[in-house]
């Protein structure tokens, strides 16, 4: 124990030392070059100080057969030589993890340089980090650490960080020069996600700020040239992935129907070409449950003559074990001379980048991906179906392509990929609501949001950002920072959630309020099995609270935490314990921001009041999502008039004249889910401003509401004449 | 294709105050007003047909409001039993696959 706390003094020095050396650098306004690099062959590991490992020696050759080995000494120079640079390559060509390593060992970055590289999701930040921490013979956390939303695992030794794109932008807030950082690497900058949209922007600004700051964006082909136009004409180079060609076929006519298509192409594959995987790329999580069913039993009808299959689904939903067996090798055939074995995954189109699976030959390519998109006119998201872009079409063939050569059906002609595809999908900067984004902005103290972006959202969709900002207090009439935005901005949420937590305390009941909010940025905890529905509906109902969603998921908070987090008792109750845990986990950060703001935990004994002060706070933050029971007997969405339905799960056990939601998706009917009931007496005295009946279209809500004014204002009369 | 739903006018806080800082009503937002003027349509798949069999058939609508959608309703009586039978199915597993839709994770994955 001792000697550990000792060896963690010597290295905080290191830092230091480097923290020095790199101020000296700045002040010379040149590169130093950092201490000699030692002779090969290395023993000693620069970063800790030990001798290497056999493994790490085993792995290093290894790596050392990976493509952009080759280009190791360019990159190097080209680094040395520009503060951005664009790097393409396909995948697999071991970008991701060795680039970084490279830029650790540059001799031209100081002793010890803080690298940062964006992945666009957590997994990939997690597991990509600890692959590095291996790679490089080190403690993950230590000097190799991950950063994402709600879990932190890098220490004061950390020089390599993985971290979701939003985690640096999170980072940015705190410190807007990301004086922490030498170099910064964007990885898979193709996906463009809407952290990342705001990175290259808010990142251009900083390079011009900080000329010692070296910017890497990593990106499949396409995007490429767009990037390069953005930064200024930045170096591009290129690393050849490890694929084989791919063969592409295309459907002579239209299909009519592009599941059965599908798997009747699984069934053809398998029946008449020779060994090798199949991926199938499909929609959601239903359909493809759907399909893997559909293909088992088409094939299992056929006996014998063909040889055995093992069928697996791929969706994110999936608990992490079950995606960990695609990796399975395809089964043996059943007898010697027999007919081989073969592995089929039905995907969703995470297996388009994020995931890769070896021995892929066949790629089925129906051509549809589902994606959410969100629509200011009605404030609702709609999760849609959608045809691919061609980029798409291009990264799905060329998973066929990682082993061997290999075969792509894209069940479409040749003229609709022509024609009918747009050239890339649309960012998510185009299709999301960006409340939050635009409180991270202005936080960034950047204003210029006219002009600001890389590809400009419609003006609705910034308007209704700025204007729900507005309602919340968190901008002026000049649209300027305030106070309590600047208090919002430091939570990791919704700006109607960050709301709600600030005020809290007024309702006296901010720890309950920490557990809804903790509850609703964790993934959905009832679980749901097709073989036990109602059995789950029964644990469910054992939950609910009447007067709303809201306070069920409370109460299974506080279940939870009373049966101490057990797990077989979270398995009886039909509840997910990764769900339970992750919301448990949330919640103590929120927990850490809310005292760091200084904000009180109360919660109020166990009274009338208790709940009703609950919705209150609630309705404090979500007062622009409500909706109003008319006579008919829908609910229409205040201000917006749109007809929607409560989501089946909801479990009141009335309709009541108004509701807040957490959500407005629409899918098949416009829904609104997770619901509570309020009362219209509340609308006016919490959000008056909202609830302003001379900006109000005139509909059902509005005389209810013009009602509620005239009585409050007659009793007021009334106390004014008693007295 | 114009989109069923009123766009937001100047009688919206968030359209006054993007105009306060600096956008001209009319005008697409970016560097050179290069953005786009609508926001992206929002249409609901109804149905599995393939790439290309939809544009010519037409059978993805723009999802409208409700009441809009009870009249359009009433019009096509001309088609087949079958096909009657055909689209209910689907209407089935949609909602079905809507439930499962609703049950999967909402975590935002990049934050």
């Amino acid at each position: 124990m001792s000697t550990e706390r000792k060896r963690k003094v010597s290295l905080f020095d290191v830092v230091d030392e480097a923290a020095v050396s790199t101020k000296l650098a700045r002040v010379n306004g040149s590169f130093t070059v950092g201490a000699a690099a030692p002779l090969l062959p290395v023993t000693i590991n620069r970063w800790t100080g030990r001798t290497y490992s056999q493994r790490y020696l085993e792995i290093l050759d290894k790596r050392k057969t990976l493509p952009v080995w080759q280009q190791k000494d360019e990159f190097l120079q080209v680094l040395r030589d520009n503060q951005t640079l664009i790097l393409v390559g396909e995948t697999g060509s071991g970008k991701t993890t060795q680039i970084p390593q490279f830029v650790l060992e540059a001799d031209f970055l100081g002793k010890r340089p803080m690298v940062a590289c964006t992945q666009p999701r957590r997994v990939a930040a997690m597991s990509v980090s600890r692959r590095v921490a291996e790679e490089m013979d080190v403690t993950i956390g230590e000097e190799v650490g991950y950063s994402i939303r709600f879990e932190d695992c890098s220490s004061a030794k950390t020089i390599l960080k993985y971290l979701t794109d939003g985690m640096l932008l999170r980072e940015a807030m705190a410190d807007p020069l990301l004086e922490r950082y030498k170099v910064i690497i964007l990885d898979e900058a193709h996906e463009r996600t809407l952290a990342m949209d705001v990175l290259f922007c808010f990142l251009k600004e900083v390079l011009r700020d900080r000329p010692d700051l070296k910017l890497v964006i990593m990106s499949a082909t396409l995007e490429a040239e767009k990037f390069q136009g953005y930064f200024n004409g930045a170096p591009l180079m290129k690393i050849p992935g490890r694929l084989h060609p791919v063969e592409i076929y295309y459907t002579q006519d239209p299909e009519r129907d592009y599941l059965e298509a599908a798997i009747r192409t699984v069934v053809q594959i398998h029946m008449c070409e020779p060994p090798g995987d199949i991926l199938v790329f499909l929609t959601g999580e239903e359909e493809i449950e759907d399909a893997c069913w559909k293909i088992t039993k088409e094939i299992c009808n056929l006996g014998d003559q063909v040889g055995p299959i093992k069928v697996f689904p791929l969706y994110s939903n999936l608990p992490p074990a079950m995606q960990q067996e695609i990796f399975q090798p395809a089964p043996a055939p059943l007898n010697e001379d027999g007919p081989p074995g073969r592995k089929i995954v039905v995907s969703t189109n995470i297996a388009e980048t994020s995931l890769t699976i070896d021995g892929i030959v066949y790629v089925i390519d129906p051509g549809f991906s589902e994606q959410y998109v969100y629509n200011p006119r009605i404030r609702a998201e709609s999760l849609l179906v959608s045809p691919i872009s061609k980029a798409s079409a291009y990264l799905r063939s060329g998973r066929a392509g990682r082993t061997q050569p290999g075969k792509c059906f894209r069940l479409y002609t040749e003229k609709s990929f022509n024609n009918d595809l747009q050239p890339q999908t649309y960012p998510e900067i185009l299709r999301l609501n960006l409340a939050t984004t635009v409180l991270t902005l202005k936080k960034l103290e950047i204003d210029d949001l006219v002009h600001f972006f890389l590809d400009p959202p419609a003006p609705e969709t910034l308007m209704r950002a700025l204007e729900v900002l507005h309602y919340l207090g968190a901008l002026d009439d000049d649209g300027n920072l305030t106070k309590l935005g600047e208090i919002m901005s430091e939570f990791p949420l919704d700006p109607q959630m960050s709301k709600m937590l600030v005020v809290s305390a007024k309702f006296n009941c901010s720890n309950e309020i920490l557990s809804i909010s903790a509850m609703l940025s964790a993934p959905n905890c009832f679980v749901r099995p097709r073989e036990a529905e109602t059995a789950a509906d029964e644990a469910k109902a054992r939950f609910s609270h009447i007067d709303g969603d809201h306070l069920t998921l409370l109460n299974v908070y506080h279940a939870y935490k009373q049966n101490n987090e057990d797990l077989s008792w979270c398995l009886e109750n039909f509840l997910d314990k990764r769900a339970l845990k992750a919301a448990d986990n949330v919640r103590q950060q929120l927990v850490r921001i809310m005292a760091r703001l200084n904000l009180k935990l109360c919660s109020l004994n166990f009274s009338p009041d208790y709940y009703v002060n609950i919705r209150k706070a609630l309705l404090a933050g979500y007062f622009t999502q409500v909706a109003h029971l008319e006579r008919t007997g829908h609910y229409l969405t205040v201000k917006d008039n749109q007809v929607v339905h409560l989501h089946p799960s909801n479990c009141l056990d009335h309709k009541p004249e108004w509701v807040i939601y957490n959500e407005n998706v629409f899918t098949t009917k416009n829904f609104i889910r997770t619901v509570t009931d309020i009362h219209g007496e509340w609308l006016i005295d919490i959000a008056p401003h909202y609830y302003d009946l001379s900006n109000f279209p005139s509909c059902e809500a509005k005389q209810v509401l013009e009602k509620l004014y005239s009585k409050r204002e007659k009793d007021k009369q009334d106390t004014k004449n008693r007295k | 294709m114009e989109s069923k739903y009123r766009a937001l006018d100047s009688s919206n806080i968030g359209f006054q105050l993007l105009r306060k800082s600096g956008w001209k009503e009319g005008t697409g937002l970016g560097a050179s007003e290069q953005g786009r003027l609508e926001p992206i349509q929002t249409q609901i798949k109804k149905n599995k047909c393939g790439i290309g069999a939809e544009m010519k058939k037409k059978s993805s609508t723009e999802h409208i409001s409700d009441t809009q959608k009870q009249n359009s309703e009433k019009k096509p009586k001309a088609i087949s039993k079958r096909l009657r039978k055909m689209l209910q199915e689907d209407q089935r597993m949609k909602e079905k696959e809507f439930d499962q839709a609703f049950f999967r994770d909402f975590w935002p994955d990049n934050v």
